[in-house]
C-alpha cells in the first residue's frame, strides 16, 4: 500500500497528543477486537481489507465521489488522514454488525507501537474537522459516542477543517435560490425564514419555502442537549453545513449535527 | 415650597412605576395596547403551543406571550420579567414583549378545574381529572360530573391520541386556550396526560 507523505503530519501529531486522555480511557475497553493490516483506504470513513468493505461508524466523512451525496469539502483531507492513521498505528477494530450494503460496521483503533497508547480513529478524524458525527443508537457505544461528540465540539472551538469556514462561509438565502446548484457540496450558512418544524421518522425537519434542514435523532439526542427546535418557527435563522440536494423534497438541504451550527438572525 | 414639589414629584413617579409592574389578573382590566411590566412563571417551551408563543402565570392569572424577543431556550419554570404592550389575539390577551429577562426559577402549579368557568383560567396551567368521552385523531374530550372539555394535541407534542379509548380515567394538564369561541386544553408534553 502507498502512503502519501503529508506536510501536515506534525499538526496531526499534535491533535493526536491532545487526544491522549481519551486514548487512556479507551485503552481499557473492547474485548472483541480484531487486528487488521494491508488495508486499502477508499475514503475518510471506508476501508477495504481482503476484498471486504469496512464502514467506520459514528462519523460521516465528506464524499470524494459523487453519489447520493455530492462531493464535499475536506473529503480528500479525510482520506489522507486515514492513510496517515493506518500507516502510523497498529490497526484493530470492533465490529458492530453489517449494513444493508453488506459492509462490515466497525469502530477503528490505532495503537502506537512505541507507547502502546490506543486511539479511536473516529474521534481523531473528527477532532481534525474532517468528519461529522453520524450516530445510530443500535451501534452506538456510549464511550466512543462521547469521544466523537467531544471531538466535534473541539473541532468547532478550534475552527478546524470544516469549521475553518465558520466565520466567513457564504450566506445563501432565498435571493440566491437560483444559484444554489453552484454551492452543492460546499460549506455554507443557509439563511431561511423557518416556516415549520416537525418531527417524523426519527428526524427533525426544519422547513422554509426554498430549503430545509434535517437533524437525525442520533445527533439530536447526543449533541443538542434538549435544544428547543420548535422555538425556531417564525424566525430568520442561519444553519451551517454542507449543502445537499434532497430529491424527495425537491429542495436544497443541510444535515445539521450540532447546536453551534445554528445562528438566530432575528 | 420647593421641597413639597420634589416630594410630590417623587410620589407621582413612584406611583407611576408601581402601576406599571402589575399582577397578571390586573393586566386584563387595562386597555389593549397598554405597556405593562409583569413577572410570571413560564408554562411551555417557546413554539410548542404556537409559533413564537409561550405562556406565563403568577398567583393571580396566566397570559400569552408572543414575539421574536422570546428566547428560544426559555424553559418551563423560568421566572421571567417582561415589559411590553398588550394585544388581543383572537380573543386571547397577549403581551408582545420588548424585553424578557429570566430572573429565577419556580415550579408552575396547575389549577384544578372544578366547574365550567373556563374563562377565568384562560392562558393558565390547568389540570382536569375525568373520563375520556370521545377520541379523534388529534383531540379527545374529558368529562367530569360538572362539565366536558376538549383536549387538543398539537403536532409538536409526541402523544398518540389513539392510545386512549372512551371510558379511560385520565388526568390532563395543559394551558387553557381559546379556539373559535371554544375553550380547550393544550398539553405541552406526553407526560401531561396520565392514564389511571
Amino acid at each position: 500500500m502507498v502512503f502519501r507523505k503529508s506536510k501536515t503530519n506534525a499538526v496531526f501529531f499534535l491533535v493526536i497528543a491532545v487526544s491522549l486522555v481519551l486514548a487512556l480511557i479507551l485503552s481499557s475497553c473492547s474485548p472483541q477486537e480484531t487486528a487488521i493490516s494491508n488495508v486499502e483506504v477508499l475514503d475518510g470513513d471506508t476501508l477495504r481489507v481482503s476484498g471486504l468493505s469496512f464502514r467506520i461508524i459514528g462519523i460521516d466523512a465528506p464524499e470524494i465521489h459523487e453519489g447520493d451525496k455530492p462531493i464535499g469539502e475536506y473529503g480528500q483531507n479525510a482520506k489522507d488522514y486515514l492513510y496517515w492513521f493506518a500507516s502510523q498505528f497498529e490497526l484493530s477494530y470492533e465490529q458492530k454488525g453489517k449494513d444493508s450494503y453488506g459492509r462490515i460496521l466497525i469502530y477503528l483503533f490505532g495503537k502506537d507501537r512505541q507507547t502502546g497508547v490506543k486511539y479511536l480513529y473516529e474521534a481523531s478524524v473528527t477532532e481534525n474537522g474532517y468528519a461529522r458525527p453520524l450516530i445510530y443508537e443500535n451501534t452506538s457505544v456510549p464511550n466512543y459516542t462521547k469521544a466523537i461528540v467531544d471531538a466535534y465540539k473541539r473541532a468547532y472551538e478550534n475552527r478546524k477543517g470544516i469549521f475553518s469556514k465558520y466565520d466567513n462561509a457564504p450566506v445563501i438565502d432565498k435571493t440566491k435560490a437560483s444559484q444554489m446548484s453552484s454551492y452543492k457540496g460546499k460549506i455554507v450558512w443557509l439563511e431561511m425564514d423557518v416556516s415549520n418544524v416537525k418531527f417524523s421518522n426519527d428526524t427533525y425537519y426544519i422547513y422554509s419555502d426554498f430549503a430545509l434542514v434535517k437533524i437525525r435523532s442520533g445527533e439530536y439526542n447526543n449533541l443538542f442537549n434538549g435544544y428547543n427546535l420548535y422555538g425556531l418557527k417564525g424566525r430568520k435563522v442561519r444553519f451551517y453545513g454542507e449543502l445537499w440536494y434532497d430529491n424527495y423534497e425537491g429542495k436544497y438541504m443541510i444535515m445539521l449535527r450540532a447546536p453551534f451550527e445554528i445562528k438566530i438572525v432575528n | 415650597m420647593k421641597k413639597l414639589l420634589i416630594t410630590l414629584l417623587l410620589v407621582v413617579s413612584v406611583v407611576f412605576f408601581a402601576q406599571n409592574l402589575v399582577k397578571i389578573a390586573d393586566i386584563y382590566k387595562l386597555k389593549e395596547g397598554e405597556t405593562v411590566e409583569a413577572t410570571g412563571i413560564i408554562l411551555a417551551p417557546v413554539g410548542v403551543l404556537g409559533n413564537l408563543t409561550t405562556y406565563m402565570q403568577d398567583e393571580t392569572a396566566g397570559i400569552m406571550l408572543y414575539g421574536k424577543v422570546l428566547p428560544v431556550d426559555l424553559k418551563i419554570g423560568d421566572v421571567v420579567k417582561v415589559v411590553g404592550k398588550t394585544k388581543v389575539y383572537y380573543g386571547i390577551l397577549e403581551i408582545i414583549p420588548d424585553k424578557v429577562e429570566v430572573i429565577g426559577s419556580a415550579t408552575p402549579t396547575a389549577v384544578e378545574l372544578k366547574d365550567a368557568d373556563f374563562k377565568k383560567y384562560l392562558s393558565n396551567l390547568v389540570v382536569v381529572t375525568g373520563t375520556v368521552s370521545s377520541v379523534e385523531k388529534y383531540q379527545f374530550k374529558v368529562k367530569t360530573d360538572k362539565f366536558e372539555i376538549l383536549v387538543y394535541i398539537r403536532k409538536e407534542v409526541p402523544f398518540k391520541v389513539n392510545t386512549l379509548k372512551v371510558g379511560d380515567k385520565v388526568s390532563v394538564t395543559g394551558v387553557m386556550y381559546l379556539y373559535k369561541d371554544m375553550y380547550e386544553i393544550l398539553p405541552r408534553m406526553p407526560e401531561d396526560i396520565k392514564k389511571f
